[in-house]
């Protein structure tokens, strides 16, 4: 369907970008599509659709209602969903433990799908309090999980919600009521031994839910002397100095203990009697110093520690800031964690502050902290690619762009969580290939799709017929509209942009002699472009 | 500064000469020209299997039946059931040298792997293939190419490439990656594809241009730069196969490949493969473990040398004229053995350096009482009370010196051990 506006504005040859006037005490923001378009990019993980475009075009104060309206869109909760996989790295390849004992994984694909549900469990735990609107503190006090059939079927997990998919569940094996620290997802990725003593998951926890990155500062070790291990541990001060934290730490977790690492069917429960497995290593459970007794007083104690708020608003800020806060940053921070508690700690709240940041929002690069433009990633990618043309790639299930047995997540720039642990901040050859496939396969499928539908139900291309030369006008309009889409850009009618995308339709026409493979290589080539990939 | 044009002309040097005959043998090559190969242990290997042939000394508990033993000035471990390691410094002893007491100021994994890679514990820094790799970014299309092992690109991660988990790499060059898709994904045809990549060329540049900052100036630039290399890759990969796999002598006959082809400057690989990142983590059953993992590494490591002094390298000569081999661990073992026959995370460790430009037949630095790390006299490589702590960023050091670095251009100001360099 045509919009009205876009016709509008097409006639008058297309306006000059707009943009909010620059507040007096602040720089000037971005052109109100490219902010629309970075704000929809970061609080959905998608581009905007031509009505949410039409609408800012036609009204610049539309931009803030949809900003709004983002934070409620389902792919709110995806996107936390992305960004968390980031910090918690729960969505690796493999996991210690080893599923392939089991008759139900005989088939790779089947085993692959299931160690990404697995991965994904705290994951969607978080996506479903950001999306419910629950306390931020749910994340370690929920008595509930979300599960998919996968997950159901191979844990000792009811469904507490109808329907299918991803829904609420709870363990039936006696586990205490701790959020994700009592999930099988975290503990997967996060395994230990009896020597480990659950120090690399009490790390986990100081680290990412309270940003207590101590454990990768630098120590100055010295020479053992001949002391034992466990000496050291508790008597050089080197060692002290983490271990007296992380060890306490880790005695609350040993519920989640495995004789053998590698058992999938032990590590499918919880072990009530092993809580005080501890005892055995004279080590009792304490939170920085203060005591305290099984997993729900861990979990009490990180929900009433201000460093656990702190830590979200950290990481939030990381997210879509594209950089880790520093000094100067200080204000931003303390605004964005007020509105945080203010709005009940919940991660829309948070969200909705971050990106009403106004250094996120300069076009100023000059301006102290402005955010610069950010390269999508994998997630990003697949799924602006399918909101806009329908195409998702994914082979025997599994989405090519978050696998790497299979598919190419750390070839475009993703993380796997544990021998990649960040994702790319720009570009390579690889993740080039895979953004030139990945844009040709969509733009034929959404050429095919599009041209196919009946007129009314087009939203790609509203202006061209199928397979035919179109008018010179309609081909213009037809450009201008795809780059709006696109790029969240538009176009001038004399702007040398258009007419080098006049020439490569042109150009492959007179090639291929088919107008649609032309319309294919263009959108393909507005795909692969810096202003589609950038936000 | 690599620039659009400046990598156009060398992207087609680098392709012609993936076919062009190789020249006489030409022998050594200066530092800018030499290649490096990374090989990562991962998990934390047992020093003392090897490296450290610390008998008699108070903390430390050797295993039975090994004995200390020397070859053309090295001096190692050895162990009955470790031939391999014998045989490799019996054949290559005088191209070897053994860093010993190498301090980590970490025993986690993931912190120790990126001190030991990069010489900070800061993730965002790039590592010394990427350095290496980008000081010669010009003369190739992945100056740093992953296999396997750990990677920190940090600022070059246009310069850093990934042959992918199962060599997917080899289909995004081919195209044959799209035919693993539940939807039909059909690609565009040739002619229409390259009309895309003409025009993606000069808006690319528009864009760039259209930047305001910096910041998004570099980012599209990158961009820029990846696109033509993209493509001369895949005009390439005719002539190479990037397909490798996760065995470790796959990984290594796809890094020689590369580096052989002039492809990249840099390849890393992980022992025992690209998958089982826990393989030396030896905290239960060491001996057993080490012992196997290091006969394993060590077989491999005698193959991969005779190859390289077989396989014509860039320069004229062969590769082993002209490649660095560097073999490490994110950390070494405790001293003692625990309760379960293991041994746990020890923040002292070795690395073997092996080929160009090494003073080989030598060990430096060294271990005291309970295997703490002794500093040394970087001039001797010997140690010497007060001298030089081996942090990684002296051994980093080392590398980017033996890669023709400037270590303080790179940020660095410990000393490089200039005992090794010839």
């Amino acid at each position: 369907m045509v919009s009205p506006l876009l016709l509008a504005a097409l006639a008058a040859c297309g306006p000059a970008p707009r943009t909010q006037p620059a507040p007096a005490d602040g720089p000037a923001p971005l052109a109100d599509l490219a902010l629309l378009s970075r704000i929809s990019l970061d609080l959905r993980g998608v581009r905007p659709s031509a009505a949410e475009l039409d609408a800012v075009a036609a009204d610049p104060a539309a931009l803030d209602t949809l900003a709004a309206d983002f934070l409620y869109d389902p792919r709110f909760g995806e996107r936390i969903l992305s960004i968390y996989a980031d910090i918690y790295l729960t969505r690796p390849e493999s996991f210690v433990v080893d599923a392939n004992g089991d008759a139900a994984f005989l088939d790779p694909f089947t085993k692959q799908a299931f160690i990404r549900s697995v991965g994904e469990e705290p994951l969607r735990l978080l996506a479903r309090i950001a999306t419910d609107d629950l306390p931020y503190t749910t994340v370690v006090t929920a008595d509930w999980t979300i599960a998919d059939d996968a997950l159901i079927a191979a844990f000792p997990l009811e469904a507490i919600e109808e329907g299918t998919g991803w829904r609420k569940a709870r363990y039936t094996d006696e586990r205490p009521a701790a959020g994700i620290l009592a999930t099988n997802g975290l503990w997967w990725r996060y395994t230990t031994t009896l020597v480990n003593a659950n120090r690399g998951r009490a790390e986990m926890v100081a680290k990412n839910l309270l940003c207590d990155n101590r454990f990768d500062h630098p120590v100055a070790f010295g020479g053992s002397g001949g002391a034992s291990f466990e000496d050291r541990v508790r008597e050089d001060n080197a060692c002290i100095a983490c271990h007296a934290t992380l060890d306490p730490l880790g005695a609350f977790l040993y519920g989640f203990f495995r004789m053998h690492p590698e058992s999938y069917s032990e590590a499918t429960r919880y072990y009530p009697e092993r809580e005080t497995l501890w005892d055995a290593f004279s080590v009792a459970p304490a939170y920085y110093g203060a005591p305290a007794e099984a997993l729900p007083g861990l979990a009490g104690l990180i929900a009433a520690d201000p460093r656990f708020p702190n830590c979200a608003v950290e990481q939030g800020f990381r997210a879509v800031m594209g950089r880790s806060p520093g000094v100067a940053d200080t204000t931003a921070l303390t605004a964005a964690r007020a509105a945080f508690l203010d709005g009940g700690v919940t991660l829309r709240a948070l969200y909705g502050a971050l990106v009403a940041d106004p250094r996120y929002r300069s076009a100023d690069p000059d301006w102290p902290g402005t955010v610069g433009p950010k390269r999508m990633s994998p997630d990003q990618l697949a799924a602006s690619i399918e909101a806009l043309t329908g195409f998702r790639w994914v082979y025997e299930g599994l989405d090519m762009l978050s696998t790497d047995t299979y598919g190419v997540r750390v070839l475009a720039g993703g993380a796997d969580g544990v021998v990649v642990t960040q994702p790319a901040t720009s570009h390579s050859t690889s993740s080039a290939l895979v953004t030139a496939w990945l844009a040709e396969a969509a733009a034929r499928h959404a050429v095919a799709a599009d041209l196919a539908a009946a007129p009314d139900e087009r939203t790609l291309f509203v202006f061209a017929p199928p397979n035919a030369i179109p008018a010179p006008a309609a081909q213009r309009a037809q450009l201008q509209h795809l780059v709006r889409l696109a790029h969240g850009r538009d176009l001038r009618a004399d702007d040398p942009d258009l007419a080098a995308l006049a020439a490569l339709w042109d150009d492959v026409n007179a090639d291929t002699g088919d107008p649609d493979t032309a319309w294919a290589a263009v959108l393909a080539g507005l795909l692969r472009h810096p202003d589609f990939l950038h936000y | 500064m690599l620039n659009r044009r400046t990598l156009l002309g060398s992207l087609g040097a680098t392709a012609a000469a993936l076919a062009a005959p190789r020249a006489a043998r030409a022998g050594a090559v200066p530092p800018a020209q030499r290649r490096f190969l990374f090989v990562h242990a991962t998990g934390g290997w047992d020093t003392t299997r090897v490296f450290a042939p610390s008998f008699g000394v108070a903390g430390v508990t050797m295993e039975p039946e090994a004995s200390a033993r020397e070859a053309g000035g090295l001096a190692w471990v050895d162990h009955p059931r470790r031939p391999s390691v014998r045989r490799f410094f019996e054949d290559w002893s005088s191209d070897a040298v053994i860093v010993n007491g190498i301090l980590l100021s970490s025993v986690s994994h993931a912190s120790a792997t990126r001190l030991i890679t990069t010489g900070t514990p800061d993730a965002s820094q790039a590592d010394w293939p990427s350095r290496l790799g980008a000081a010669r970014a010009e003369d190739h299309l992945l100056p740093s190419f992953v296999i396997g092992g750990p990677s920190f690109a940090g600022r070059y991660g246009v310069q850093v490439g990934r042959a992918g988990a199962a060599g997917q790499l080899q289909g995004l060059c081919t195209g044959d990656i799209l035919s693993d898709s539940d939807l039909p994904a059909t690609p565009l045809p040739a002619a229409a594809a390259a009309r895309v990549d003409d025009w993606l060329t000069g808006a690319t540049a528009r864009a760039a241009s259209r930047q305001a900052g910096a910041a998004g100036r570099a980012l599209v630039e990158d961009y820029g730069v990846a696109l033509a290399r993209g493509a001369a890759l895949r005009g390439a990969v005719g002539a190479l196969d990037l397909a490798g796999g996760d065995t470790f002598d796959a990984q290594l006959a796809l890094a020689v490949r590369v580096l052989g082809a002039g492809l990249s400057r840099c390849a890393s690989v992980a022992h025992p493969d690209a998958e089982r990142i826990t393989a030396w983590d030896s905290h239960t059953g060491n001996d057993g473990a080490q012992s196997a993992l290091f006969d394993n590494l060590f077989a491999s490591l005698g193959t991969l040398m005779s190859t390289l002094a077989s396989t014509p390298g860039p320069a004229g000569g062969t590769l082993a004229d002209e490649t660095v081999v560097v073999v490490f661990s994110e950390m070494g073992r405790t001293p003692t053995v625990n309760g379960m026959g293991g041994r746990d995370h020890w923040p002292v460790t070795s690395a073997l350096l092996l080929g160009a430009g090494l003073r080989g037949g030598q060990v430096v630095g060294g271990h005291g009482e309970g295997l703490e790390a002794l500093d040394i006299d970087v001039e001797s490589g010997a140690p010497s009370t007060g001298g030089t702590a081996i942090v990684p960023n002296v051994l980093g050091a080392t590398l980017l010196a033996l890669g023709g670095v400037d270590p303080r251009a790179e940020g660095i100001v410990d000393p490089p051990i200039s005992a090794v360099l010839a």
